[in-house]
């Protein structure tokens, strides 16, 4: 007899595939649910299912959506002539939380990375292109700071260069509450580059 | 820095037995094949650093699945508990206290230099040696650093899959292998940049011990060979060697392809040094290495020697036990009898089949 039933060993693997869970925490989830009464469980399962059903991605700029177009797409007060590229729906709920943007996404789902077979036809450069029309005024280059998002912006800048429009890159620097002593030179060489007149 | 109650489990073939090591020169005696190398590597691992032995994980671990390491680290800023486990399936992870830690936070909470037979490989060997060594020497005189290799190491790593998945393929667009250019030589040239202040400070300390050692030491000097640390010098190297890049797929030019050149009046230090020559001076160079991170980070770092007296005289045993740092805790390897060195020693700790009884002190080692 095996020591751990089978439906819940696979119950686990699922738990597992998902990114940021190892074999311990998707043990530990896996057994959490079987102590866990019908109804928590089978409201786990309709939250999947319902979400699944539910949300597509936005026609126009990609983000995840119950409406297609999208709140923010379909919104007439938002800024159609600037738009920020971002890699990721959750990099776009993070920008929409300060309320320091007003203009419209872009999201390319994913960044630029040859060690995972990530090209340019992986991503959603070509959405993006074909959204750069004379009515936008500006890019705003929203990628992540890491090795990946900084060359998927290079590359993007790259591309759009020649439409003539205003690219811009998110500033990097020191973070609030941060302490120079401890950081990288690649962060402080950012943070010079960026400094303003006070 | 000090270590106490250093306890494994797993690991190659040492027992789960507490050992420590306080200031001053604790001796590690035993028969070869018995535990110490793998004492004084679970000592390197709890550190933060990488088996001297350029072993990997699934080599010191017994069962090759898991093992821990776990010790108390006395430092400035007072007592900590850290702890290192390495399974194969969720890898290495570090623990300060009960919270998860980096390995560089754990680097630079435990200082440690090690000096091994196998670290003749820092002369005679491969430049990849050497600019581990130069990796090393940075990030323990300046641990932010750790940040800008690991920046530098990725974006080669994504460049390098590019450029092989262009050779089989035949190309693709030049945009994207210009991207990855650019992020090469903006980290790149802060890697040399790091490279460089490093060397300096060591430098200094190097020169001043191989004076001090005197003779024909006295003329070794160490450059590193790269030109320039700007990103324009990779940039354009990137250029001029674009298509040979292509036709091998991997990037040829950057931090990478340096190294870290010996001489002697001129001439390479490799091709007309002794074995004993090269063995003393890489202690020099791992003592200056000791040296300029202690002055760096105000901590003395572990100073730990495998095998200390494998190529030693008695005459050249009195100038090593004169150049080990003062006031810092000193690991000793020797399959010697314990009481050959006995009367160095503050401690001496003898393993056997990898159980390591000890610390015993001097008293008792000579009663």
């Amino acid at each position: 007899m095996a020591a751990i039933p089978r439906s819940l060993e696979r119950l686990a693997a699922e738990f597992q595939r998902l990114p940021g869970i190892g074999a311990k925490s998707a043990a530990r989830l896996a057994y959490y649910l079987l102590r866990s009464s019908d109804e928590e469980a089978e409201r786990l399962a309709a939250a999947i299912r319902d979400a699944r059903a539910a949300v597509r991605r936005c026609s126009v700029c990609n983000t995840l959506t119950e409406e297609d177009p999208c709140g923010i797409c379909s919104d007439p007060q938002r800024d159609a002539t600037i738009l920020c590229v971002v890699e990721e729906p959750g990099n776009l709920a993070a920008i929409e939380k300060t309320r320091e943007f007003r203009g419209r996404y872009h999201v390319l789902w994913g960044a630029l990375s040859p060690l995972k077979g990530i090209g340019p036809d992986e991503i959603d450069v070509a959405g993006l292109v074909s959204r750069v029309t004379p009515e936008v005024r500006e890019v705003v280059l929203a990628t992540n700071p890491n090795v990946e998002g900084e060359a998927t912006a290079l590359y993007l800048a790259r591309r759009l260069k020649p439409t003539g429009v205003r690219l811009t890159r998110i500033a990097f620097g020191l973070p609030v509450g941060g302490d120079i002593e401890y950081a990288d030179e690649v962060t402080m060489a950012r943070s010079l580059e960026n400094r303003r007149e006070l | 820095m000090q270590l106490f109650d250093v306890t494994t489990q797993g690991f190659r073939n040492l027992t789960p037995d507490p050992v420590s090591f306080g200031a001053g020169i604790t001796l590690v005696a035993g028969e070869n094949a018995q535990g110490k190398t793998n004492l004084l590597e679970a000592v390197a691992v709890i550190c933060g650093q990488r088996s001297f032995r350029n072993a990997a994980p699934a080599e010191m671990a017994r069962d090759g699945e898991r093992f821990a390491v776990r010790a108390v680290v006395a430092a400035r800023r007072g007592e900590e508990r850290v702890a290192v486990t390495w399974s194969r399936e969720e890898g290495r992870a570090f623990a300060r206290g009960e919270k998860a830690a980096g390995f560089r936070e754990i680097s630079e909470l435990a200082p440690a230099v090690f000096l091994a037979p196998e670290h003749r490989e820092l002369v005679s060997g491969s430049p990849a040696s050497r600019r581990r060594f130069l990796d090393r020497l940075v990030v323990g005189i300046k641990p932010a650093a750790g940040d800008d290799l690991a920046r530098y190491g990725r974006a080669l790593k994504e460049r390098n899959a590019l450029l092989s998945r262009w050779r089989l393929s035949g190309g693709g667009a030049e945009d994207e292998l210009a991207a990855w250019t650019e992020e090469l030589a903006t980290a790149g040239a802060a890697v040399r940049r790091h490279r460089r202040n490093a060397l300096e400070s060591w430098d200094a300390e190097f020169r001043a011990l191989a004076a001090e050692a005197g003779g024909d030491l006295a003329d070794v000097r160490a450059a590193c060979t790269a030109a320039s640390d700007s990103p324009d010098e990779i940039r354009a190297a990137c250029r001029r060697l674009s298509g040979l890049e292509k036709k091998r797929g991997h990037s040829l030019a950057g931090p990478h392809r340096d190294d870290l050149g010996w001489t002697r009046r001129g001439k390479p230090l490799a091709a007309e040094a002794s074995a004993g020559e090269i063995a003393r001076t890489v202690a020099l160079a791992r003592l200056a290495e000791w040296r300029s991170v202690a002055a760096a980070s105000g901590e003395a770092p572990l100073f730990a020697v495998d095998d200390f007296d494998a190529s030693l005289s008695e005459a050249s045993a009195e100038e090593f036990f004169k150049a080990l740092p003062r006031r810092a805790a000193v690991v000793l390897t020797t399959a010697a009898p314990a009481s050959r060195w006995a009367r160095r020693a503050d401690a001496v700790i003898e393993v056997r089949r990898g159980t390591a009884s000890g610390p015993r002190t001097l008293r008792a080692v000579r009663a």
